[in-house]
């Protein structure tokens, strides 16, 4: 029977954050968006998830259920080498792990029984090494596929280790919400609850034909999951595939210069982000959301590239072809994809170009130190 | 006023020129070979403004004169003759081309705008070995730029110094020395031939001495009966004393054949996009890597070596690893190196006589820091 740990790192960010600042250690902490801007929540504590904040939901919000809530802004790079830091405890323990994002990892240890005895005191070793080296609280959810060890780790957070013996998943999936379910989100949800189907019990007990004919081959995967199936096969040398940001404006906007600038703030940030994780990307595209909420995206293949400026120049391009109606805008976001690991060919005789990317690898290093805003480009614009 | 010549021979002759006649161009009199015949001579000249080629060649013939025919049809049709006695005919502005057993009529136009092919007048006449000009020019070909922002580097350098004359090419990544010891000269001097003149003149130098004017704009080079004036770069060469690293502290000594076979396979794995290779360097081996990640193909491979000094990996474009190693020669060689960010120089194991020959190869930097 396989054997599934999935340890998910709690409330990640915050963690991070707390072991940076240690003033910041039992008190409410939200890290995102400003509260006034129209950012959103990425990661929050458990202090105020008691006044019902989330992560996914705008600051605004979650500033007024939680006034007293301290506001952070992320640190990517930080985040990124923590992440790799248990990493490498993790590899000590499992012949197969799998990252599955920054802060969750799915380890394998299917015959390792005789090795390791109970697998109950093992996800308390592995828990108490994270915390003892990293001071970084986890959860591991233990199942006999990928997706019960999912809900698993999440159902007894924080710090909690829960074990789903084989045979028993779908007594222990039965009772839960569907939203339970990894890849259920509202919409899916609510379209489930109109037909009736409200616990993941429900979808067990109806024929597989049904979820098949009615949500095509995701609702078949969802019934096999329900019914405690799911995936063993775990992906190794994880690698992320794209990163993205964006801004949600205080105000719609209609002024094509006002969105260039803050796409070019934008691009500054990934592009720190990319040089952060050494990486390069091969695509670009924006993301363009009207005031009426309709949403656009374009993209364009370009060689791989970390330099602020070519990358400003094409999702430049990409905004002014893609911005076509006369309607304020909303929200502007850039994504960059298709990573490959850093490399650049130098030349005997430098040219421009190459210095600049050197000359934004010391910037790079300013802000490591000082933060991002401690050093910021300009974009001449004509007068 | 005839000549008669064999196919075979006049064919030579031709390809000779051809070179020099442009494919496309705005004045079609250049698509034209000028030929000129008397006193038992032959000469044939193409000019297409940039290189101009004159070939010479011993006839019988019969009366003179001086006429043009497009290279390219006269090229072919030789050609196509195969092995036989072939008769030009001039009169009354008629060129007729008799066989035993055909006659052809060629379009007559006059020869009187066709550019002169004009010798350089210098009296700065450098006389070289054609083998050693053959050798540094096919050794440094390669490494010649084609990017046309910097016209400097679309062309060999002939340095010419008191310790030697120094032929240098680069695109800026790789960088050729080829160093002829033997040849001072007490003034300093350097051109900047152009790359086609470069590849013109490896196929047309025979053996023996070649004689080589030059002025600021131009140069003339006569190799036996073949003369050839070209225009130089005039664009200023960027220093190539400064950029080669007087000592690399760290020294690979490796045979040559195993490492250009391996890189050969490394090409084949690696993603098109960014070609890269990395090498390993440990002290009795080497080993190369490389990776797809989008095909998911990748290659590990070692190879025995002896490596003196700190072990560390070590990122090449594949292609440039590769023209290096393919171009270098002899059996073994020595790569000397500093840091993984820091150029990597190539040099045979044992240098002939009189020569020194120095590669140069910028690494792929492998991470942001």
């Amino acid at each position: 029977m396989p054997v599934i740990f999935h340890l998910d790192l709690d409330t990640f960010f915050v963690s991070v954050e707390r072991i940076l600042d240690p003033s910041l250690n039992g008190k409410p902490v939200i890290v995102g968006g400003k509260p006034g801007s129209r950012g959103v929540v990425s990661s929050c504590s458990y202090e105020t998830r008691k006044f019902g904040v989330r992560s996914g939901m705008p600051s605004t919000r979650a500033y007024k259920l939680c006034p007293q809530a301290i506001f952070v802004n992320c640190s990517f790079s930080e985040y990124s080498r923590y992440s790799h830091l248990v990493k490498k405890i993790l590899e000590k323990y499992p012949p197969l792990l799998e990252q599955a994002s920054v802060d969750e990892f799915y380890m394998d240890f299917t015959g390792t029984e005789r090795i390791y005895g109970n697998f109950m005191l093992l996800a308390e070793r592995i828990l108490d090494e994270i915390r003892d080296e990293l001071k970084l609280p986890a959860s591991i959810g233990i199942g006999s596929n990928k997706t019960i060890a999912k809900i698993c780790s999440d159902f007894n957070k924080p710090k909690g280790i829960t074990y789903i013996p084989p045979g028993s998943e779908k007594d222990f999936l039965a009772p839960l919400p569907v939203e339970t379910m990894p890849g259920v989100g509202k919409v899916f949800a609510g379209a489930l609850r109109s037909r009736g189907i409200a616990t993941i019990g429900d979808i067990a007990r109806l024929p597989a034909e049904y979820f098949a004919s009615v949500f095509g081959k995701g609702g078949l995967d969802l019934w096999e999951r329900a019914n405690g199936k799911g995936s063993e096969t775990l992906v190794q040398n994880w690698e992320r595939k794209g990163i993205s940001c964006e801004r949600t404006f205080n105000r719609d906007i209609s002024s094509l210069p006002e969105i260039e600038s803050y796409l070019f703030n934008l691009v500054g940030k990934i592009c720190q982000q990319l040089r952060d994780e050494n990486k390069m990307a091969g695509n670009i595209h924006i993301k363009l959301r009207y005031s009426d909420f309709s949403t656009i995206t374009r993209a364009c293949r370009v060689p791989p590239t970390v330099d602020d400026r070519f990358v400003y120049e094409t999702a430049l391009n990409l905004l002014r072809k893609g911005y076509t109606r006369r309607v304020g805008v909303r929200l502007i976001g850039i994504g960059m994809s298709s990573l490959v690991e850093f490399h650049s060919q130098d030349s005997l005789f430098e040219t421009k170009e190459e210095k600049r990317e050197k000359m934004m690898f010391a910037v790079n290093k300013i802000r490591d130190k000082f933060g991002f805003s401690a050093i910021e480009l300009g974009v001449r614009t004509p007068p | 006023m005839q000549f008669t010549i064999n196919s075979i021979a006049f064919d030579k002759l031709i390809t000779k020129v051809l070179p020099a006649v442009p494919l496309r161009t705005p004045m079609p009199i250049l698509e034209n070979i000028l030929i000129e015949f008397g006193d038992g001579e032959l000469t044939l000249t193409a000019n297409d403004h940039e290189v101009a080629i004159s070939a010479k060649d011993n006839v019988t013939c019969d009366g003179s004169a001086r006429f043009i025919v497009k290279g390219k049809l006269l090229s072919e049709f030789v050609k196509s003759l195969g092995d036989t006695l072939v008769r030009f005919i001039v009169e009354n502005e008629k060129i007729v081309a008799k066989t035993d057993s055909g006659h052809y009529d060629f379009n007559y136009a006059s020869p009187d705008n066709f550019p002169e092919f004009k010798e350089i007048p210098t009296e700065k006449t450098l006389e070289i070995d054609a083998k050693v000009l053959k050798t540094a020019l096919q050794l440094t070909s390669f490494a010649i730029s084609k990017d046309s922002a910097r016209i400097a580097m679309t062309g060999v350098l002939i340095d010419m110094r008191e310790n030697g004359t120094h032929f240098v090419s680069t695109d800026a990544h790789k960088l050729v020395k080829y160093s002829a010891t033997a040849i001072k000269h007490e003034e300093p001097v350097s051109i900047v031939v152009p790359g086609k003149t470069v590849n013109i003149l490896q196929k047309l130098l025979e053996d023996g001495v070649v004689y080589l004017r030059y002025t600021a704009g131009g140069m003339f080079v006569e190799s036996g009966s073949t003369k050839l004036v070209s225009r130089l770069i005039e664009h200023k060469f960027p220093d190539y004393v400064a950029v080669i690293p007087a000592e690399n502290p760290n020294k690979l000594t490796i045979s040559r054949a195993p490492f250009l076979s391996a890189t050969r396979r490394m090409i084949l794995m690696s993603n098109k996009n960014f070609q890269l290779v990395k090498v390993s360097l440990q002290p009795d081996k080497i080993e190369l890597n490389t990776e797809d990640q989008e095909s998911g193909s990748r290659a590990d491979e070692s190879i025995q070596a002896n490596y003196l000094g700190e072990p560390f990996t070590i990122g090449f474009k594949t292609e440039n690893l590769f023209e290096i190693l393919n171009n270098i020669g002899g059996d073994d060689l020595v790569v000397e190196l500093n840091t993984p960010q820091k150029a990597a120089i190539f040099k045979p194991l044992k240098q002939e006589e009189n020569e020194d020959l120095t590669m140069l190869l910028m690494p792929t930097r492998l991470n942001t820091l």
